[in-house]
């Protein structure tokens, strides 16, 4: 049995409890928040014990799972790494490269694991597509591209969310989730150019992010993403030299290899491996057709690296270049300039 | 009855000749190619005398329909101004601002009607969701965008060669830049990516571009030849509002907070090479969508009728060459192209 706790008591905090309370080998031994109302009554709920202060939370858990508002989480990941505690950090990792590497530098000397909030890596469809292409199915990467529109409430920007020195703005809140499934397709990024905007009145943050990447190892890749989009969209799609694959709004995944026929690929479970461990489901000749994850959530991933040893699929380095490549697209669209990344 | 020549048989010249020949209001009378056997049978078809030499029709008609491969596009447009001609030329205006500027000198000296073949303008959905902009519903322009993917194989075709056709920035996304530019007004600066990706073709095959508009606002563009799956999606997005069209050709719309509406379910979502734009039927052909108020062939006679200025004019085509220059230059050099003021 594992027992956990959640530091930070609002939207994800109340979302990883109540995913965490469904697994049989894991206890939310407690919960902790600044704001003591908001800790009894997630405490409640999850039939954990309440904090004001996550430090004296520590020593009844193993790992932590802190969901604070983004710029208040550097001290509190920080110091659950050097109590010796697992750490699963929402995202972004930080707001600035400095706090980045102090996180990075506390969970090392530490030895303990580390993972971060990336959901989308373990959400489908886009699990499905990114796995079918990291096969090497589709061939060399010519392009790959999300387009994600999310229109928010004024109301939840008029708090921390919309004001970019807390936030980190679209791009590096939101836009981070792209960067992340895009470098898990197309590896390290070399370069960045961008545009933003800040849209309607009272929103201290970049609602609107648009970014084109090139990949070290060739390729490139085009980002668009909204926060004040009115309507909501996503697609996300990879162009290989072999093939291509679509993800759309309705979440219909379109495949087609070569001058083969466009496929549909099913995303849902009927899943069957083969020999090398890939997971799929399968055609009528027996072949795998399609890479898509196993059906383990982001929690349950977090729980089994902790149990069986390995490390996240979503880590800290990776988290630190999606940040570096955030923070480049705020910086391209403040200079006009296109932006190299140093790695 | 207004008598029209078709000069240049090829897909283009072959398209509309028969939709001029199956309106009540225009003749084709005469049909022009250097290769005499593409007259011949384009001339059979509808009824036209067939020529080697355009000259010959010129005094026999009441305008031109010029759709000649751009690379030999310049003199014959210059040669029929000089001549009187009224005229719809295919896009682009030319490969270069050398002949485009050429060509418009030409045509204002004649003092002739002079159309372009920017038939996206006439297209349904498209039109409607431009006009549903500029109608000023949405409020100022925040981003717009499109992508179209008609993957293709250009092997052996003039469409493969970058020095006769522009490749694709020019040849197909020049349509994307005439609607952005339909609603965003003239450029002011681009950034952009090309890419070659199949070995025997010696054009740009993929292209991605962020623009930023003189009056405000930025749009995406994202095109490719080389793709495998087919793609179709535009959107706008206002300070007020946003209509988005989808690869099904739903338009859907939503104002500020009020309910999500579905304008339209009717589109035209693929393309071909022959210009065709429509729904695919269970053979995967494209079946010609009638756009839903004027085609752009009724537009011409109408144009010539009433002595118009057309709504696909000269001076816009060339700001579409423009912004493609720009984007082959960045694409080049990696760096994001100032345009200088337009005309």
């Amino acid at each position: 049995m594992i027992e956990i706790g959640i530091i930070g008591c609002g939207a994800m905090g109340r979302h990883h409890g109540e995913a965490y309370r469904q697994m049989e080998n894991v206890r939310v031994a407690g919960v902790a928040d600044l704001v003591e109302e908001q800790a009894k009554r997630l405490a409640a709920d999850l039939e954990a014990r309440p904090y004001a202060d996550f430090r004296d939370m520590l020593p009844e858990v193993e790992a932590v799972v802190v969901c604070t508002p983004s710029f208040q989480r550097v001290d509190v990941v920080t110091e659950c790494a050097r109590a010796g505690k697992h750490v699963f950090s929402e995202k972004p990792l930080a707001l600035n490269l400095a706090d980045a590497d102090r996180i990075l530098g506390a969970v090392e000397a530490a030895g303990v694991k580390f993972m971060t909030g990336y959901v989308l890596r373990f959400t489908q469809p886009y699990s499905t597509l990114c796995e079918t292409f990291n096969s090497g199915e589709l061939g060399r990467l010519i392009t790959c591209w999300t387009r994600r529109y999310m229109p928010c409430p004024l109301s939840i920007l008029e708090r921390w969310y919309g004001d970019q020195d807390k936030s980190g703005g679209v791009a590096v809140d939101f836009a981070s989730h792209d960067i992340d499934l895009l470098r898990w397709i197309g590896g390290d990024v070399r370069t960045v150019f961008a545009h933003v905007a800040r849209v309607r009145a009272g929103v201290r943050a970049d609602e609107h992010a648009q970014a084109l990447l090139t990949f070290k190892n060739g390729g490139m890749g085009a980002i668009d993403v909204s926060w004040s989009s009115w309507l909501d969209e996503t697609s996300l799609g990879v162009i290989g030299s072999q093939g291509s694959m679509i993800v759309d709004r309705s979440g219909a995944v379109r495949k087609k290899i070569g001058d083969g026929k466009e496929e549909i690929v099913e995303c849902a479970s009927s899943m069957s491996v083969n020999p090398s461990g890939d997971l799929g489901a399968k055609d009528e000749e027996g072949h795998i057709r399609a890479l898509a994850s196993s059906e383990e959530t982001i929690q349950e991933h977090f729980i089994r690296c902790i149990e069986q040893d390995l490390e996240p699929k979503t880590n800290g380095p990776d988290a630190r270049a999606v940040l570096e490549t955030a923070l480049a697209i705020q910086e391209s669209a403040r200079t006009g300039k296109s932006v190299d990344l140093v790695g | 009855m207004i008598k029209l020549g078709i000069i240049g048989c090829g897909g283009m010249g072959n398209h509309h000749a028969r939709v001029f020949h199956r309106m009540e209001k225009t003749e084709v009378a005469h049909v022009a190619d250097l290769v005499e056997e593409k007259a011949v049978k384009l001339g059979r078809e509808i009824g036209a005398r067939p020529t080697i030499d355009f000259r010959e029709m010129l005094s026999e008609v009441d305008a031109v329909v010029i759709c000649t491969e751009p690379f030999r596009r310049t003199d014959v447009v210059v040669e029929c101004a000089r001549a009187g001609m009224d005229m719809f030329a295919e896009k682009p205006l030319a490969l270069n601002l050398r002949e485009a500027d050429q060509i418009l000198e030409a045509v204002e000296q004649a003092g002739v009607l002079f159309m372009t073949g920017y038939v996206l303008r006439y297209t349904h959905p498209y039109q409607l969701l431009c006009e549903t902009f500029n109608s000023g519903e949405l409020g100022r322009l925040v981003n717009c965008w499109t992508r179209r993917y008609m993957p293709c194989s250009m092997v052996g075709t003039w469409y493969g060669d970058q020095k006769k056709s522009g490749g694709i920035a020019l040849d197909f996304a020049s349509h994307d830049i005439d609607l952005l530019r339909w609603m965003g007004g003239d450029v002011k600066t681009v950034f952009a990516h090309a890419d070659r990706v199949r070995p025997a073709i010696r054009a740009d095959e993929h292209a991605q571009a962020l623009l930023a508009f003189e009056n405000g606002g930025m749009a995406a563009i994202d095109v490719s030849w080389s793709s495998w799956l087919d793609e179709t999606s535009l959107g706008v997005i206002g300070t007020e509002g946003s209509v988005v069209v989808d690869r099904s050709g739903t338009v859907r719309k939503k104002i500020g907070d009020g309910a999500e509406q579905i304008l339209s379910t009717q589109g035209a979502m693929s393309v071909n090479l022959a210009g065709d734009l429509g729904r695919k039927d269970a053979e995967g052909s494209i079946q010609a969508v009638a756009s839903v108020e004027e085609t752009i062939q009724e537009h011409f006679v109408r144009c010539l009728e009433e002595g118009i200025e057309p709504k696909t004019n000269g001076r816009d085509a060339r700001g579409v060459l423009q912004t493609v220059l720009a984007i082959h230059k960045s694409a080049r050099t990696g760096r994001a192209v100032h345009l200088n003021g337009s005309r």
